[in-house]
């Protein structure tokens, strides 16, 4: 678990995407009419320490699932680089697992399947055991043949969170994970999440567009701007957990961010 | 289900009292449309001397044989198909240009590639199942979510494995129904078939019945036809139940 | 898993049923002889039924359409066929590996019209419909002679090619006006109260024919004694049917699957004759001239390579 602390983290150059090229092809699906500029990210630029939980979060429609995209490596960047360890990032890795906005457990697969999906490499006992202590730690104890469509909305995202663990990822890559839940599963969710960081020493990105959420969790938070998204405000919080919201500092970055998004709520 | 059943048995009573008392009433022929009690008994016949068992098995045995080819060659091709673009930019205009010709046109040249026996029938009933199942299956690896595919990626699941552990069984719900669907055409296409192609089964049954003036037994043949078609449906039915594909129902 | 178990399991108890089942057997050495439920072909269940080497040695197939009897022949699925003489003549002109051994019977054909709207005159049958066999037989051809020699307009006659067994209700159900077809059913439309017999076709055609038994040239090479044996089987058959007719017709009904009344009623006119059924050069360039000028073919092949035995 131990890591060097210069070399791990994630260095984001000068990150630009248009989806130009692409509207040639998909005349008629494109949201672009032709001539206009389909800029989504305009030059992004941040890096994130090794262990950091690093939250962003933006207006929605902003492209903070495109950078999403980019930086886990699902998607090419139209300019710029996204650097992994030093490495140029090139495609998904295992070492580097995604949470996504959808539910991304296969629903053909019982709760247990799934999370075993991320024990590759262990052998039959080994891997077994493995997968009954994640069940454990996500709360799922009972719930292994379950299959996803038995879970709750809650329950589904542990499962997802343990199969993502399991692997034993350097980066927890996480798209507005609990943008479905119901409130109070969110809350108990957020705690957890805390927990995991704690545990796992992991440097984890996650998106939100819940400021709250993006305060509650982050070590940093990263704000964005309005489409093409740029960098709008960088800044780290040192608050320990539990963190409340509504007292010291964190009431006063909370006033900052509504102010810079342009919102008037009386806080 | 057992409540269903019970509900089906004067239901069909209903319908065979119905059927007699319009026939009787209006006095319809026996040649032009025979009574329940002498389709009943042409089965009876039937039963008795091996000829129903004999024509079932063998159209059974037919369709079974062309539509496991057309499985196991169509579902691979089709998962291919959707997966590979360039693929589907050579084959699909092939695979929609074959489907949309009914099995039924190639009895000639199935007459004269396999002469009469198993083999044409089973060549027709491949056909009737091939094309749709290429289509279908194609058009259900498309409909699978990216989430799905990314996870896989991410996980680092490579070629086969991927068809393996992600597309066939996030196609498998669709699949299943395009199976229902193409075993239901192959029963039609078999019986067409077997009244042409070959010299048993229970197409040939009819056509035979017909020849000999038998309007009962035409009868009792359809009756038989429109049961075992039934219980197909039925076991195929039984594959949406499997605990991996039942998502999909509750997706809906 | 258990799906793909199930599915193993019921390929496998169907396959074990399948093979299984009578008839269902082994390498076939029999020769395969296609034939109709016509009396024309009445020769083949007398001679299943009289001639142990039929018994041993051939294996009749049913067919209830003409088309796809053709087309076992030119896949080379039969061994021999008991066929119409205008498609043995166009298959000859296709280059079909076949050869003329025997003629099924003569005369026995009839044109029939509807009891309900009948017909006194050929000149009526223009704007009517007349269903015939298929396009290649001396049916249509005898058909086309007869309007021609009465002069009526052949376009106004519409002529649908029908399965012989679907003929007496398509009478009855007025789809069409009148049919010729060889026997039994024109018989049968009569039995049946639909119809009646318009002309016997022996009355134009003295000594009609109407099917051919064909073999291909491969059966005959592979196995010339065995061929040789069945031709001479079924030829014996006619002599036998013109005495014994009304144990012929038993059967032929029999086999056929038909109304042992239907094929005792024709039998027993002795309109359909068993004797002189040896073809003869002449006739067949007769027919084949009338298919030229009915434009069912555009030359009349050299016949006579097709005849030759030695």
């Amino acid at each position: 678990m131990e890591q060097d602390e210069t070399l791990n983290k994630i260095e984001v150059r000068g990150l630009k995407k248009s989806y130009i090229e692409r509207r040639t092809k998909k005349r008629f699906f494109s949201q672009c009419r032709p001539q206009e500029d389909c800029k989504v990210l305009d030059g992004l630029t941040f890096s994130i320490p090794s262990g950091t939980f690093a939250c962003f979060i933006g207006p929605s429609g902003c492209g903070k699932s495109t950078m999403f995209r980019i930086v886990s490596g699902f998607e090419r960047p139209s300019e710029g680089s996204v650097l992994i360890d030093g490495q140029e990032v090139t495609g998904p890795s295992n070492r580097h697992v995604c949470v996504f906005q959808e539910d991304g457990l296969f629903p053909w697969l019982t709760a247990r399947q799934n999370i075993a999906m991320g024990t590759e490499g262990l052998k039959g006992q080994q891997a077994r055991e493995e997968v009954e202590e994640y069940l454990e730690l996500v709360g799922l104890s009972g719930f292994g043949d379950h299959y996803p469509h038995e879970l709750s909305g809650g329950m589904r995202r542990r499962a997802e969170v343990a199969r993502a663990l399991i692997t034993n990822p350097d980066i927890l890559f996480m798209d507005e994970p609990f943008g479905a839940l119901d409130f109070v599963t969110r809350l108990q969710m957020r705690e957890e999440m805390v927990n995991v960081h704690q545990m796992f020493d992991m440097t984890i990105l996650f998106i939100t567009h819940d400021i709250d959420e993006a305060l509650q969790l982050g070590d940093r938070i990263i704000m964005l701007s309005d489409r093409p998204a740029k960098v709008a405000w960088d800044m780290e919080i040192h608050e320990p957990h539990p963190r409340d919201l509504s007292a010291g500092d964190l009431r006063q970055i909370r006033k900052e961010i509504y102010h810079k998004m342009g919102l008037h709520v009386a806080l | 289900m057992v409540l269903k059943k019970a509900g089906l048995f004067p239901i069909v009573l209903a319908i065979l009292l119905l059927w007699h008392l319009v026939t009787a009433a209006l006095n319809v022929p026996e040649f032009m449309f025979p009574r329940p009690l002498s389709v009943a008994g042409a089965l009876w016949e039937m039963l008795k001397n091996g000829e129903l068992y004999r024509n079932s098995v063998s159209s059974l045995f037919r369709v079974t044989v062309g539509f496991y080819l057309a499985v196991v060659t169509a579902i691979p091709m089709g998962l291919l198909i959707g997966r590979q673009r360039c693929l589907r930019t050579i084959l699909n205009p092939l695979v929609q240009f074959l489907r949309p010709i009914s099995p039924l046109a190639w009895i000639p040249m199935a007459l004269m590639w396999f002469g009469i026996g198993d083999k044409p029938a089973i060549f027709l009933i491949f056909l009737s199942s091939f094309f749709p199942l290429v289509v279908f299956t194609t058009s259900s690896v498309l409909n699978i979510r990216t989430t799905y595919l990314r996870v896989a990626e991410n996980f680092g699941l490579k070629g086969f494995k991927v068809y393996m552990k992600v597309i066939l069984p996030a196609a498998l719900p669709e699949i299943i129904t395009a199976l229902r669907i193409t075993l239901g055409t192959a029963w039609l296409v078999i019986v067409a078939a077997e009244m042409i192609a070959v010299k048993s089964g229970l197409g040939y049954l009819i056509i035979d019945a017909r020849n000999s003036l038998r309007m009962d037994m035409v009868v009792a043949g359809m009756v038989v036809i429109g049961t075992v078609g039934l219980i197909l449906d039925y076991m195929v039915r039984l594959l949406e139940r499997m605990p991996s594909v039942e998502w999909s129902r509750m997706r809906r | 898993m258990l799906a793909v178990a199930g599915a193993i399991f019921w390929l496998v108890v169907i396959s074990l049923l399948r093979f299984t089942l009578p008839g269902a057997s082994h390498h076939e050495t029999r020769l395969k002889v296609g034939f109709l439920p016509i009396t024309c072909h009445l020769l083949l269940p007398v001679a299943m039924e009289r001639d142990e080497f039929f018994r041993k040695h051939v294996l009749p197939v049913k067919y209830t359409s003409w088309p796809d009897m053709i087309e076992s022949v030119k896949g080379g699925e039969l061994d021999a066929a008991l066929i119409l003489a205008p498609i043995a003549i166009s298959m000859m002109d296709q280059g079909v590996p076949v050869k003329i051994a025997l003629l099924g019977h003569r005369n026995g054909t009839g044109l029939v019209v509807s009891s309900k709207r009948p017909i006194n005159q050929v000149k009526e049958f223009e704007g009517k419909t007349v269903a015939i066999p298929i396009r290649y037989s001396t049916q249509n051809i005898a058909l086309l002679s007869l309007l021609e020699k009465e002069h009526v307009d052949m376009q106004r006659v519409t002529r649908v090619e029908l399965p012989p067994p679907d003929m007496p209700s398509a009478l009855a159900s007025g789809a069409i006006d009148a049919y010729i077809v060889g026997e039994p059913y024109a018989t049968q439309a009569r039995l049946m109260g639909v119809g009646t017999i318009f002309q016997k076709i022996s009355s134009i055609w003295p000594g009609f024919i109407s099917s051919i038994l064909i073999v291909r040239k491969d059966a005959l090479k592979k196995n010339p004694t065995q061929m040789d044996s069945f031709i001479k089987g079924l030829y014996l058959q006619g002599q036998w049917i013109e005495n014994n007719r009304r144990l012929a017709a038993d059967m032929g009904a029999r086999f056929f699957g038909l109304s042992k009344r239907l094929i005792e009623t024709v039998l027993m006119e002795k309109e359909v004759s068993y004797r002189n059924i040896l073809p003869k050069k002449e006739e067949f360039q007769a027919i084949g001239k009338k298919m030229v000028r009915y434009g069912l073919l555009t030359k009349v092949p050299d016949i006579e390579v097709y005849l030759k035995w030695y």
